[in-house]
């Protein structure tokens, strides 16, 4: 009897002993392609409105999603230059399996997207989450109704002789901004051919605003205030992932908020 | 139709409690609320207070039926006093929590404090003076399967002032503790003089990671953050007629975080007592190394709150006032210290014990930096390596605290008692936040002493002295003197005047912070009003930390219980 109280008591103990990770020195840093660089390019897309970002989770094997992504287009045809679109191919769904030999996930995406159990899923501004695509226009619109507009990020952008993109930013704070910021690029294609699961039926398709990998993440861009009127100039160096057509890229960027990660404004210039 | 319901809801719940005997209870519960009212003063610093009236006030209700009980504790901070952190403005029901035991088991839903062994890697506790209060919100089990061991669970969110806690990312903590009484679990060691306590715990957090990057010879890289971060402890209580030893060893995994410089360094903390004591002589002998212990359940956050572990201080806790003008808080990141205390009752009838007798109390403590070398090819806690190195038996070169302190406790004749202290001090000033300036050393005289009029009557009268050269300005200014005179009264009042008076200061103005006070205590219910001016400094307990700043103006405190 006493035996069976200890060992009914203990029964739990392994699932606390498997509660910890540790890692080795090489597993610990991932270094990072580009970041800050001292070339620089002119800004040729100004900024001066709102900017959301929305970044639909998606795959190629998810039957509604085809329908996500026609919600994102009345969506880009009513807004227009205030969203910025990404579309990040991630999780189970998004294997490639059987007639879809092309891959379009990232390891970026997964990370970002590790906790979704459902496809399309939509962020808006890393902020709001809206649970069902019917809900995706109308949570947006109140999203417009009571966002601030706290600054502004005009870019410019360029390949450089190594084929690496350089993007110029000039961010403009419209208000006292007193958290501590941090900066995030990457690149988006256009029409990548390949396969998509369309209400069961597997169909040809052609996918649009697909993240690419060697993201610069969570870069630091300011610690401290960052008072209205200021204006930081900064360019970065991103390094195209290969099989890119940068033909075909733009650059997505966000500024966000460092301690709490919800984007304050985004902009996304195309690649030439 | 709904109100209904609910009534017969309740009524059947309310019969379903009594058939039960729960109902049978009884209630119990105190009560306290602290008002100021300060005015700016622009001498002493004290800033203007908008709201005029600041109040922090609580009560505890609990009700108490056999091997049930279940409780709760409102508070307000309307608006928080002076000190306290402006996150807890508002007011409502943080804590609330129901218990039962059954068989071998006691089970607590809600709000819960707990702590294993010395906390070296779980205590979630609360501590008003300081505003901290790092309270669990989940589930705690304790199990004595059989006489002797005692096995507790828990898993839960800690509370972060007034933030809905399970709406938020901060960390999940979960743990397991075990103790084994050997002279209770083998009957034949049950009246042994020899007893021997052993227990361990593991404790784990998890906390989604966040992407740091760090910069490292020119490089940018992305840290991988552990998302649980596991610590675990052993301690051991033995004890043989007068001789008493206990110690505790805790070792935490990885925990990059915002303390430590996200730093993969694991943690390690070591705490040995040993005491021995026969009657009219005492003495203890501490040691402590702690090297990278900050243990929290979010990894961005520096403050007192969502601490999962405690780190306790092996220097003395003075409830004079000049005496903890330099307290000692404790380093997380680093430290190695030793205490030692002797206690001796010089005997009635010798010249030096007079009629009564006198207590003698011999405290020394000292606490170092640990030693820390850098990893070859990096800075000195460098982010994103493993910081540095470190000889576990090395002291660091830097001193922390140093104090070496004599008090001499003696009754003179029936009505008069007598209290002279002495203490040396050196303080590092990073404490205070200016690693940037040299040690404060000070010395410090304390005369205290009590004459008893009557069985309802007593005067009492204080005198406190810090000398020190070290002038820094607003934190540090030179030599102080305390006096105090209290009246108490009719068994229940008293009335007290003092002032501490900053005669050395030569950076402003000598100023005197006098202080009236008066109150009175009837059975369980304290009032207590004080008016006057107090200083800015910081009040340390257990080597935790808060900064107090100067006001000037009335203080009021009611407290109760039933």
């Amino acid at each position: 009897m006493k035996l069976r109280k200890i060992l009914s008591a203990l029964l739990f103990v392994p699932f606390v002993f498997a509660s910890c990770e540790n890692y080795d020195e090489d597993e610990r840093l991932k270094l990072i392609e580009g970041g800050e660089t001292t070339d620089s390019t002119p800004i040729t897309k100004e900024q001066s409105e709102l900017t959301l970002l929305l970044e639909e989770f998606t795959a190629w094997n998810c039957p509604n999603c085809p329908q996500g992504t026609a919600v994102l287009n009345t969506i880009k045809d009513t807004y227009g230059e205030n969203v910025v679109i990404t579309a990040i191919h991630q999780g189970s769904l998004a294997k490639p399996k059987g007639e879809m030999t092309l891959d379009l996930r990232t390891a970026y995406g997964e990370e970002l997207g590790k906790e979704i159990k459902s496809w399309p899923t939509l962020w808006i501004n890393r902020d709001v989450f809206p649970s069902g695509r019917g809900e995706w226009e109308t949570a947006l619109a109140d999203y417009f109704a009571t966002a601030t507009h706290y600054l502004n990020i005009s870019l410019g952008s360029k390949i450089d002789a190594n084929g690496n993109v350089v993007v110029s930013t000039e961010i403009e704070a419209l208000e006292d901004i007193s958290s501590n910021l941090v900066i995030t690029l990457y690149m988006t294609e256009n029409d990548i051919e390949g396969k998509q699961n369309d209400n069961s039926n597997i169909i040809d398709y052609s996918f649009q605003h697909v993240l690419r990998d060697n993201p610069i993440v969570n870069y630091p861009l300011t610690m401290g205030a960052l008072t209205q009127g200021t204006k930081l100039q900064k360019s970065y160096l991103l390094k195209p992932a290969a099989g890119v057509n940068k033909s075909n890229c733009h650059v997505v960027v966000m500024v966000a908020d460092a301690t709490s990660g919800k984007v304050l404004q985004a902009n996304e210039i195309e690649l030439k | 139709m709904k109100r209904i319901a609910i009534l017969i809801a309740s009524v059947c719940f309310c019969v379903s409690l009594n058939a039960q005997g729960i109902l049978g209870g009884s209630v119990s519960g105190n009560f306290q609320i602290d008002m100021q009212m300060s005015r700016e003063d622009s001498v002493i610093g004290a800033e203007k207070v908008n709201e005029r009236f600041l109040s922090n006030a609580f009560a505890n209700i609990n009700y108490n039926a056999g091997d049930f009980s279940a409780g709760f504790r409102f508070e307000s901070y309307l608006n928080p006093i002076l000190g306290f952190d402006k996150q807890y403005k508002g007011a409502g029901i943080p804590y609330r929590w129901a218990s039962y035991k059954k068989d071998y088991l006691e089970v607590t839903v809600g709000n819960y404090y707990e702590q294993f062994g010395n906390g070296l890697v779980f205590r979630s506790y609360e501590e008003r003076n300081l505003g901290l209060d790092n309270a669990m919100d989940g589930l705690k089990l304790v199990a004595k399967p059989v006489s002797g061991l005692t096995l507790k669970g828990i898993i839960g969110k800690q509370r972060y002032y007034w933030e809905e806690i399970w709406q938020t990312d901060n960390g999940l903590v979960r743990g397991l503790d075990a103790e084994v009484s050997l002279n209770e679990l083998i009957p034949s060691f049950r009246e042994k003089q020899t007893r021997l306590t052993v227990g361990g715990s593991f404790v784990s957090v998890y906390e989604k990671a966040e992407t740091k990057i760090v910069p490292i010879n020119e490089n940018l890289y992305e840290m991988k953050i552990p998302e649980n971060v596991g610590a675990a402890a052993f301690r051991l209580d033995f004890s043989h007629k007068a001789f008493g030893l206990s110690a505790e060893y805790a070792r935490k995994g990885q925990d990059p975080n915002i303390v430590n410089n996200y730093i993969y360094r694991e943690g390690e903390a070591l705490l040995v007592k040993a005491n021995y004591s026969i009657k009219g002589f005492a003495v203890s002998l501490e040691a402590k190394r702690i090297d990278n212990m900050s243990f929290k359940s979010k990894r961005s956050e520096t403050g007192n709150m969502l601490n999962v572990n405690y780190l306790p201080a092996i220097t003395r806790q003075h409830a004079y006032s000049l005496m903890a003008m330099y307290p000692y808080a404790t380093q997380v990141n680093g430290e190695m210290g030793i205490q030692a205390d002797v206690m001796y009752k010089i005997k009635k009838g010798t010249w030096l014990g007079g009629k009564y007798g006198t207590d003698v109390k011999l405290n020394y403590s000292r606490v170092n930096s640990i030693h820390q070398e850098a990893i070859e090819g990096y800075e000195l806690n460098q982010s994103g390596t493993e910081g540095y190195t470190s000889n576990f038996f090395k002291p660091g070169d830097e001193l922390y605290f140093q104090e070496i302190n004599l008090e001499v406790n003696k009754k003179m004749t029936k009505d008069l008692k007598m209290n002279f202290m002495y203490s040396h001090q050196i303080f590092n000033p990073i404490a205070f936040g200016h690693p940037e300036e040299e040690d404060v050393i000070a010395d410090i005289f304390v005369v205290d002493g009590t004459y008893k009029i009557n069985r309802k009557n007593s005067i009492r009268g204080e005198v406190q002295w810090l000398l020190t050269e070290q002038n820094y300005g607003e934190w540090a200014k030179r030599d102080w003197l305390q006096l105090t005179a209290e009246y108490n009264f009719a068994g229940k009042w008293f009335v007290a005047l003092s002032d501490q008076w900053n005669y050395g200061n030569q950076n402003g103005e000598k100023v005197h912070y006098y202080n009236v006070s008066l109150g009175s205590t009837y059975n369980t219910t304290r009032v207590a009003l004080s008016y006057g001016k107090q200083r800015d400094g910081i009040i340390c307990i257990g080597g935790v930390c808060r900064e107090v700043p100067a006001s000037n103006g009335l203080f009021v405190t009611i407290s109760s219980s039933f």
